[in-house]
């Protein structure tokens, strides 16, 4: 009887073990992988792709026409060599695949709202958010206009080809990550690729600060709302300078009715400001300005930096283009990068493209609501959420004709919808732009291939080989009434958008007098350009790079090169100029005198080993939080920001003795001079005692960059990097954004292209090409973009080939 | 001899199998084996772990050749900052503990059979 009970446990403990082993464990708050299969030198991570796998890959492929070469350098960037634009784009989805399948897949899901289906339920606030903002709804609208284009199949060989990957992948050589999280490849489609395309509107075009406006204005009163938060600075740098007054006009560009916005705050929605740090540069030289006599060409994309690394490197050819860049894997072409005749980039465009409006409702189930004094049903999605282990998670979004409703207050009284342009069905070939920017050979056809581009809206910068350069503020913008979508509104007709504004009327320039092009998002075009343009705008980084453009001669790739790793601060530089004129070092307290003497002689440069840009960021946090007490006081109950940092020093050297400069809890009436004083002692006591427990205070240290994995398992990052720069300098290193591709072109005869990111071509993290490309990112350097390399040589130096044949 | 035997044919058949089967297949083939040869039950254990262990430990360390990067040091940072060596042992073990329990079981189960 003893044995047979032992027997039992024994059993029982073997097949508990076994299960055990084949399933996620949950321990503490790690999820750990299924040991037995992940471990398993057969199946599991041991035999995950490798570099011997792919040394000489020939396979034969349903889809191609012709054969297919590809050869990758020492540096794991493919060549591709086609006889055609569809098996180029084939090749392109295939290589992609090949280096980034678990980023394409998990973006993809990131953005249609099925984490969850991985991760289980610790991201399905995430995917719910995703769900209510429509972004799968927002991609099948997409490929409905798609499929409408005439050229569709561009899109449909590269997805063809990155299912040709998949289809050739052995379960044994899934990427570690589908090892790690126990999943498997699916198929891929139109939609993913939408998908993607889709997170990145929703990163650079996806947020808006119409609430936090709202509660603003409501708190603060409209004077001093528009006193503390105004649109334009006095003195601006535009993307687009005015040489002389616009020549049309617009029915648009009159004033809002008061009537319009919502006269209730709308307090804690999380529609705080996200942190600053997307972004982009991107500037142009003409001849005159260069010392080779040809246009230089210079881009550095802003955005957030992981691994594996957002952009990927190519170099496409066939009989009819020649072309080198950067791609996001998961969509066809190029989007930044240059071919035989000229070269282009972007910088995003700050317009606001995402309104927020109140519902009203006809009837307590919220299933009709009222829209010009119509009633309206609505329409019902239901979101299907897959949780990883759990039983699935249905959520319903109603939809309106303005869009989906994504926010409901927690009393129910409340209900958002958001109208953003990321929804509407495209009547163009979009996804056609990046691909037809390979192919151009003049700045004209580069000019007609955008045209089709809708958003997130971009400044497209190009220069060509004849000696031009050009810009223009390129996507879909809405025509909009001054005011009109800075501020929660009611839903109507007359507070939506009104019409597009045509391309002819949107800000573009081409070899302007002054010899350069220039684009850091700062705003578009000046007061006097006749459509409301509202939006969050750059302030800083466009001065310094006008500044330096506008002195510089004979420049060369080495200048651009300087330019772009350039940590200087003009913020920095403003702030401590006031502190000059305003403080003198008898001001603040003796035992700190010193360390002031030394503060206000920094050069303003953000590097790594300087405590001086730490100081410098305490004392703005402080002397933020010193003056905007009675906003602060806001933020505790609503959503609300600060003024921006330009208004914050106009109104320190302006109007020294303004009410917002009174500290409401002390009985002293305190000016501006108080507040910085008391701001300086207060940076300077944290300053010394932090110092005096030994924290590292260099700012490397204060502020480290993070490279995080998608997943964000550590082991799979890069962490606690010491780099220069700041989101105000040119070399825009922010905690986890940065310039995420370095790229200078020079336009000469044969055309000389340098770039590099802060990753690796590989998204294998046992590749040596995962990250090894950082080092070299962190201290300026470039590498070389061989557009001209031959098919000859590469047969000879390849470190990888992959061989595409069609099927006979 | 007759545990020699059976080691040996674990090893082959275990080996074998895991190239086309999952991984739990080394228990299967552990709990059949042991049930054949009725070794023992320390010996259907001991012997199961210790030709599992072998096998998992020296493939995996083949496997961690193949790589740019040894894979072991990246699984020793996703367990928790484990040596390399530390990472091959838990492979093995990971292999072999649940092919000694299912010796184990393969063994007892024949002297329950026999007994009735």
């Amino acid at each position: 009887m003893i044995k047979k009970i032992f027997f039992v446990i024994t059993f029982a403990i073997t097949i508990l073990l076994f299960l055990f082993l084949n399933g996620n464990v949950q321990l503490s708050k790690k999820t750990m992988p299924p040991l037995g299969k992940f471990l398993n030198p057969f199946y599991g991570v041991w035999t995950s792709d490798t570099r011997d796998e792919y040394t000489n890959l020939n396979v034969n492929l349903n889809g191609l026409k012709n054969k297919v070469e590809i050869y990758y350098d020492e540096r794991h960037i493919p060549h591709i060599y086609a006889q055609n634009l569809e098996d180029a784009l084939f090749a392109q989805g295939f290589i992609e695949a090949q280096n980034r399948l678990f980023q394409m897949e998990f973006l993809a899901k990131a953005a249609a709202g099925e984490l969850s289906s991985i991760f289980g339920d610790r991201t399905l606030k995430l995917d719910l958010d995703k769900r209510r903002m429509g972004m799968k709804y927002a991609a099948e609208n997409a490929v409905k206009g798609w499929e409408k284009q005439s050229d569709y199949s561009k899109i449909t060989s590269y997805i063809d080809g990155v299912n040709a990957y998949i289809n050739s992948l052995e379960p044994k050589h899934y990427p570690i990550e589908y090892k790690l999280f126990d999943i498997r490849p699916e198929p891929w489609t139109a939609i993913k690729s939408a998908l993607i395309f889709k997170q990145m509107s929703l990163t650079l075009a996806g947020r808006n600060d119409d609430v936090p406006n709202t509660n603003l204005l409501y708190y603060l009163g409209k004077s001093d709302f528009d006193f503390l938060y105004p649109e334009h600075q006095q003195i601006e740098n535009p993307v687009v300078p005015t040489e002389q007054p616009y020549q049309f006009d617009t029915l648009y560009g009159k004033q809002i009715s008061p009537t319009a916005i919502i006269e209730k705050p709308i307090l804690k929605a999380n529609f705080e400001r996200r942190e600053k740090g997307i972004g982009s540069n991107s500037w142009g030289l003409s001849g005159n300005r260069t010392a080779t006599g040809k246009p230089i060409f210079c881009n550095d994309p802003h955005l957030a930096l992981g691994l594996p690394s957002i952009w990927i490197e190519e170099h496409i050819q066939t009989p009819d283009f020649n072309a080198y860049g950067v791609s996001f894997p998961g969509f066809p072409g190029i989007m930044i990068g240059f071919n035989e005749y000229m070269a282009w980039g972007e910088t995003n465009v700050g317009q606001d493209v995402q309104d927020l409006f109140l519902v009203k409702w006809a009837d307590e189930n919220k299933s009709k609501y009222v829209f010009d004094g119509q009633e309206y049903n609505v329409d019902y999605r239901v979101e299907t959420i897959k949780i990883k282990g759990q039983k699935d998670y249905i959520d319903t979004v109603k939809y309106t004709k303005l869009g989906p409703i994504y926010y409901t207050s927690d009393d129910g009284n409340m209900d958002l919808a958001m109208r953003w342009l990321c929804h509407d069905e495209p009547d163009v070939d979009e996804y056609n732009v990046f691909i037809h920017a390979m192919q151009c050979k003049n700045h004209l056809e580069f000019l007609e291939g955008i045209q089709k581009y809708i958003s997130p809206a971009q400044n497209f910068g190009f220069a060509d080989k004849e000696g031009n350069i050009g810009l223009r503020v390129n996507g879909r913008f809405p025509a909009k009434f001054d005011q009109d979508g800075r501020f929660v509104e009611y839903a109507s007709q007359n507070n939506d958008w009104q019409a597009w504004i045509p391309l002819d009327q949107v800000p573009q320039y081409m070899n302007p007098e002054r010899g350069f092009i220039a684009s850091a998002n700062q705003v578009s075009a000046d007061k006097t350009y006749p459509y409301y343009f509202t939006g969050r705008f750059e302030r800083y980084r466009n001065k310094t790079i006008n500044g330096q453009l506008e002195n510089i001669t004979n420049a060369n790739v080495e200048d651009m090169k300087s330019m772009q790793h350039n940590s200087y601060s003009s913020k920095a530089e403003d702030y401590i100029r006031m502190l000059k004129r305003l403080v003198l070092p008898q001001d603040v307290k003796p035992e700190f005198k010193d360390i002031y003497v030394r503060f206000i002689e920094w050069n303003f440069e953000y590097k790594a080993e300087s405590e001086y840009p730490t100081l410098f960021e305490m004392f703005y946090d402080k002397l933020e939080v010193n003056t905007w007490d009675e906003i602060t006081k806001i933020k505790e109950t609503a959503d609300a920001f600060y003024p921006e940092e330009w208004r914050l020093l106009e109104l320190i050297e302006t109007d020294p003795a303004n009410k917002y400069f009174d500290i409401q809890s002390t009985s002293k009436k305190e000016n501006a001079k108080d507040i910085v004083i008391q701001s300086l002692n207060e940076t300077f006591q944290d300053f010394t005692a932090q110092k005096a427990d030994g924290t590292d205070l260099t700012w490397g240290s204060y502020k480290p960059l993070n490279i995080y994995h998608l997943t964000r398992v550590p082991a799979l990052s890069v962490l606690d990097i010491h780099a220069d720069g700041c989101t105000d300098a040119i070399n825009a290193v922010g905690v986890s954004f940065g310039p995420s591709w370095r790229m200078i072109i020079s336009l000469e005869d044969k055309i000389q292209g340098y770039g590099v990111f802060p990753g690796g071509q590989s998204g294998n993290p046992t590749s040596k090409h995962y990250k090894n490309m950082i080092n070299a990112w962190l201290e300026g350097k470039y590498y070389p973009l061989n557009l001209y390399i031959s098919k000859e040589s590469l047969m000879k130096s390849a470190a990888m080939t992959v061989k595409l044949n069609p099927e006979i | 001899m007759k545990q020699f035997i059976l080691f040996i044919l674990i090893t082959i058949l275990v080996y074998l199998a895991s190239f086309v089967m999952p991984w739990w297949i080394s228990g299967m083939i552990c709990f059949i084996l042991t049930f054949l040869f009725n070794p023992g039950n320390f010996s259907a254990s001991v012997i199961s772990l210790i030709a599992v262990f072998i096998i998992w430990y020296l493939q995996a360390y083949m496997s961690d050749r193949n790589f740019d990067i040894p894979v072991s040091s990246l699984i020793g940072s996703l367990l928790g900052n484990i040596s390399k060596e530390m990472v091959f042992i838990i492979t093995g073990l990971v292999g072999g503990i649940p092919a000694a329990m299912a010796g184990l079981l393969g063994n007892w189960s024949r002297t329950i059979f026999q007994n009735k």
